[in-house]
């Protein structure tokens, strides 16, 4: 069983707030997904969680104790960055022998297994390695360190289709033999949406929402109609997205209380892939002000 | 144990191109001035200094450490002190094995010179300013320390880069470059070769050995917080 408790945590760079007073928990084992669009601070959210960048306040902590610079929870973390993973001038096998000593749960025989199910040459330096067969090393190394949190950031970048669905194959297999936490951050949400058990969305820094999966229909939705209808319907719910188009308005809503029908609005399912969407249009609608 | 054999891996394999180059390039120039003085010149005198660009390329090599490990041992879990730990552990078996080497291919020369009766072939160290007789293990010593050094100068010039960007880093170089043009013009230099001069090879060794160590432990001071992102 993983804990990690986000306490107020903030990250500042210079004059720019990538993080602001997050507050949450996630428990373990599940798949979660962190979503959000760019600019969120899911990566930067990520380093933290991994250790590699301090925060400006707050704390987070994994199982009680504090992530950074604590080497007992470290090694329990496995962290795949979107690039620079691995060594250039290594080879595919040196950096698979490399991960061996640093990851206690190192499953060395499933690397092997792996290496050949994506193909890789073993003897290929990092370098010379194309995006998709590099993001497979990644995608080779969260699975097989075994960790108990495996944090992928973008790790399909590059992939095609086949391998991305093999990806997908491998983790619910990987899952179903040695549960942990993972926790995946991605783009290609509608591919992968089926495979969270929990979703967080990050919006300018801040928790827009987290949510079982399963709840998701009965979380997000939404509604159009005449303005006037719209504004009485969503005044009760917190309103993620808007629009207005001739004399129909749309509203994307987070839902605070039941849901009634009301004949005089329609209301429709918002996948996650959407709702990103919809995020990422009033994003650039705020900088466009 | 895991912990560090799998650092010095990972370092090992970071670094090797790097040390095969520049070994390979640094033998070919010995064997090269050696056939030269051997079949094509005659009067001659030859003199090679090895020393030097050895330090030079440890100055280099602790200037890209940083850069091309920190955040790849983040990323394996490790804590700034224990990549300090390891950092440190690596430096002093880095600047040992080639101080062994350094100092075996100057004798290595020296046996060769005797044997063939080269007169005019010299191989050249810095400690010959201070004594010309130097014995082969005060060498050794005084190259182990002085690497040590230069790669801890490097890693200082690195975390500067790293942590203050081009500008901070360029100022500090200026301010490096500056403090020498200071110390000539004030003419500082005077009573420090005096001391060189006045001290034995192994107090000259143990004040580098001391600089070193405060320089390390004012990088792991600085290390102990220093995020893996730049930005």
């Amino acid at each position: 069983m993983m804990n990690i408790q986000v306490r107020n945590v903030t990250k500042k760079y210079k004059d720019k707030v990538a993080l602001n007073k997050l507050n949450f928990t996630i428990e373990g084992p599940k798949i979660v997904g962190f979503l959000g669009h760019n600019g969120a601070g899911k990566t930067t959210f990520l380093n933290i969680l991994s250790g590699i960048i301090p925060t400006t306040d707050g704390e987070l902590l994994v199982n009680g104790n504090p992530v950074f610079n604590t080497a007992q929870v470290l090694r329990d973390i496995c962290f795949i960055a979107e690039t620079g993973n691995f060594q250039q001038d290594m080879t595919v096998e040196q950096s698979l022998k490399a991960n061996r000593y640093f990851y206690p749960k190192w499953d060395q025989e499933l690397a092997r297994k792996l290496l050949k199910v994506f193909a890789l040459p073993p003897k290929s330096k990092v370098r010379n390695l194309s995006k998709g067969m590099s993001s497979a090393l990644g995608i080779i190394t969260g699975l097989a360190s075994r960790a108990p949190i495996t944090i992928c950031d973008e790790p399909y970048i590059g992939l095609d289709v086949a391998a991305r669905s093999k990806f997908y194959d491998l983790l619910i297999e990987e899952q179903e033999v040695q549960p942990r936490l993972f926790i995946l951050s991605t783009h290609l949400i509608d591919e992968v949406s089926n495979l969270f058990d929990e979703v967080l969305i990050l919006d300018e820094g801040e928790l827009l929402l987290q949510k079982d999966y399963l709840e998701w229909d009965e979380t997000i939705l939404a509604i159009r109609g005449s303005a006037e209808e719209v504004a009485n319907v969503a005044k009760d719910h917190e309103v993620i997205y808007e629009q207005v188009f001739m004399n129909e308005k749309m509203a994307v809503l987070y839902l605070k209380d039941d849901w009634s029908n009301n004949n005089a609005i329609t209301s429709e399912r918002v996948s996650l892939q959407e709702l990103l969407v919809y995020l990422s249009k009033q994003q650039k609608a705020r900088y466009a002000i | 144990m895991n912990l560090v054999k799998g650092s010095f891996y990972v370092f090992f394999q970071t670094y090797k191109k790097q040390n095969v180059i520049f070994w390979s390039v640094l033998l070919a120039i010995v064997l090269f001035s050696f056939f030269v003085v051997l079949t094509l010149v005659q009067d001659t005198f030859f003199m090679i200094i090895l020393s030097v660009p050895i330090y030079i390329f440890f100055v280099t090599m602790g200037s890209k450490w940083l850069t091309s490990t920190f955040s790849y041992f983040m990323k394996f879990g490790l804590t700034r002190l224990q990549y300090v730990g390891v950092t440190g552990l690596f430096f002093l078996c880095w600047s040992l094995v080639t101080a062994l080497f350094s100092t075996g291919l100057h004798q290595g020369i020296f046996f060769l010179n005797r044997v063939l009766e080269l007169e005019q072939f010299m191989i050249f160290h810095p400690l010959y300013f201070i004594n010309p007789t130097i014995a082969f293990h005060f060498m050794f010593l005084f190259d182990f320390v002085l690497l040590f050094l230069c790669l801890l100068c490097g890693l200082l010039l690195n975390y500067i880069f790293f942590k203050f960007g081009l500008v901070g880093g360029y100022s500090f170089i200026g301010l490096m470059v500056f403090i020498p043009i200071l110390a000539i013009a004030l003419k500082w230099y005077i009573p420090l070769f005096d001391v060189v001069g006045e001290i034995t090879i192994v107090s000259f060794c143990g004040v580098i050995a001391l600089v070193s160590i405060v320089l390390y432990t004012f990088i792991a001071f600085c290390l102990r917080k220093l995020s893996a992102v730049t930005g």
